[in-house]
């Protein structure tokens, strides 16, 4: 076959690789020094037999050829480091060349608003820029999982004379479409700026009518507000007096229930004492209940108190004694109880006591003189003054014996 | 593809998971058992990393250069195995000449998530072909036959296989172009 002859005709076979080697050399060879090669037809062929496998049920390959394909790159380390080292040298020899003048350049030219209109229309996009947009679009996509292979295109690759070949017309649009959003932001800026200009032309050209403008002159404005100023002075004063009304009216009743609470803390430090006492006398009770020689007289009521009734609980060792009386009869202001004991004919005070108004029963301690048991003693409770008598009276209430 | 050329390793690993299933799928068209298949996706990985200066990120299109690199290294393996590759040892020379695409000056930007999209476009383009003609691309593209091969296989004459696979890859681009309509 005379492949130098034909080799235009061979296109679409070296672009679905059925040329066999020697075919294929001759066709390299032969692309390389033709000026008149059709390119573009063989780009549209490549593309085509590159997606015939895309129709094809997609299978994942095991999970341990990811492995495997790892350690086979391991083996390539120092050829890839080798590479790598290469790569570094020639990118810091060619850093120089990168002069940072245009970029100074375009960056004042985009300073004003005119130039980013003229840059704007002049150079709508160039395929550079898409293909450098679409390169870093296609590292960050290429971050995705596996089983989002053949998701929905984000069509920014084709773009240019071909577009028509491998898209849809709806997806066409979308790389212009990435250029909206800038060129409405450079319109935006271009009406701020001249809001800004225009401000201080208005200002200059009408300043009278621009206050005459205001729906109050500035004379009126002033009365207005002296007057809006003189009235507020009561509405003051007013609040003033309200919030030392609130003060005063705080402070009362705060005292108050201070002193309810005093009152409260009195009332409770007087039954703390009671019940202090109380505790005592039931202490001092149970230690004289110990004690050996223990006695219990039960006082029994006379023809002047026919319901009440007493107890003596006397310890002849301790020569102590507890006093209980019950249902006594309600005692004057003046008046109270008497304890006697009667030995030997001979009467002796034990105390004077006066029982609590509720009635509760209660314990009164008292001493005892010296006695012998083996006598006749005997106790009565009479109604004496407070102060007390030196011999009962005759208004016995409860009576006794040992 | 851009951080695989400066060999970040990473990138190399993000570019497999996307495109080994695809590169998988079409190596084990061609070799047809799994394990091969395998080794073939190994060896195409590897020849990706190796050879990744070759790949020219001006074109911007990673997915032809990927898909022909498998595409040819999967062919080269069963042309091999069925000893159809005549003598030629398989070198550093052959590998950038046979196996590394030599993709066009001019050719269009494509990548994955493009031809994943259109693939149904690309299925029903396919489908409008006669059926001499889809066979005619399979011999070439799957099976790996040069168009000799077609000829005797055809058993018809090998400029009648040229005309055909031209006029099958012309109306796979006009069927394609309609579609795309």
């Amino acid at each position: 076959m005379n492949i130098d002859k034909d080799y235009q005709d061979l296109i679409s076979a070296f672009a679905f690789g059925c040329l066999d080697s020697d075919e294929q050399s001759s066709f390299i060879d032969n692309l390389s020094h033709d000026q008149y090669f059709n390119w573009y037809e063989l780009g549209e062929f490549q593309n085509l037999a590159a997606l015939l496998p895309s129709i094809l049920t997609i299978e994942k390959p095991d999970d341990d050829v990811k492995s495997k394909v790892a350690q086979k790159l391991y083996a390539y380390k120092n050829e890839i480091r080798e590479k790598k080292k290469k790569l570094t040298i020639e990118t810091t020899e060619n850093e120089p060349e990168k002069t940072i003048t245009p970029v100074k350049e375009e960056l004042l030219k985009q300073n004003t608003i005119e130039n980013i209109k003229i840059n704007y229309d002049d150079k709508p996009l160039n395929k550079e820029n898409i293909k450098t947009e679409t390169e870093d679009i296609e590292i960050v996509t290429s971050e995705r999982k596996k089983d989002e292979l053949f998701r929905p295109s984000q069509a920014t690759q084709i773009t240019g004379r071909d577009i028509k070949s491998f898209l849809n017309k709806k997806e066409k649009p979308k790389p212009i479409k990435k250029t909206e959003p800038i060129i409405a932001k450079k319109e935006e800026i271009k009406i701020e700026e001249k809001k800004t200009i225009d401000k201080p032309k208005a200002v200059n050209e009408t300043a009278e009518p621009s206050k005459r403008s205001t729906y109050i002159p500035i004379r009126e404005r002033k009365s207005y507000l002296e007057n809006k100023s003189k009235n507020y002075t009561p509405v003051i004063f007013l609040l003033f007096i309200l919030m030392i009304a609130g003060f005063l009216w705080l402070y009362l009743s705060t005292n108050t229930r201070i002193l309810n609470l005093q009152q409260e803390a009195d009332t409770l430090k007087f039954q703390i004492s009671g019940l202090t006492a109380s505790f005592k006398k039931n202490s001092d009770l149970q230690e004289l209940l110990t004690t050996k020689n223990v006695s219990v007289v039960n006082l029994t009521p006379t023809k002047f108190s026919n319901e009440s009734y007493g107890k003596l609980i006397i310890s002849f060792d301790k020569n102590q004694g507890f006093f209980q009386m019950l249902n006594m009869p309600e005692l004057e202001k003046s008046m109270s109880y008497q304890l006697w004991v009667n030995v030997s004919r001979s009467y002796f005070s034990l105390g004077v006591y006066s029982p609590s108004k509720e009635g509760l029963p209660d314990y009164y301690s008292f001493k005892l003189p010296q006695l012998s048991t083996k006598q006749k003693i005997t106790f009565i409770v009479s109604k004496e003054t407070k102060l007390g008598a030196n011999k009962p009276g005759k208004l016995i209430y409860l009576e006794g014996q040992l | 593809m851009l951080r695989v050329a400066n060999y970040d390793s990473k990138a190399l690993e993000v570019l497999y998971d996307r495109y080994s299933p695809l590169l998988y799928t079409l190596i084990k068209k061609i070799v047809e058992k799994k394990v091969l298949a395998e080794e073939v996706l190994i060896e195409v990985f590897a020849i990706i990393w190796r050879k990744i200066e070759l790949y020219d990120s001006e074109k911007n299109n990673a997915f032809t250069w990927l898909v022909s690199i498998a595409r040819n290294k999967a062919v080269d393996v069963v042309r091999r195995k069925k000893g159809g590759a005549g003598n030629i040892n398989y070198s550093e020379e052959f590998e950038n000449r046979f196996i590394i695409p030599r993709l066009s000056q001019t050719i269009d930007p494509l990548d994955l998530n493009t031809a994943s999209s259109i693939s149904g476009n690309v299925e029903t383009a396919l489908n409008n072909l006669t059926d001499a003609q889809q066979y005619v691309l399979y011999l070439a593209y799957y099976e790996g036959l040069t168009h000799q091969q077609i000829s005797e296989r055809l058993n018809i004459p090998l400029q009648t296989v040229i005309a055909k696979i031209k006029i099958a890859a012309n109306n796979l681009r006009e069927n394609l172009l309609t579609e795309g309509e």
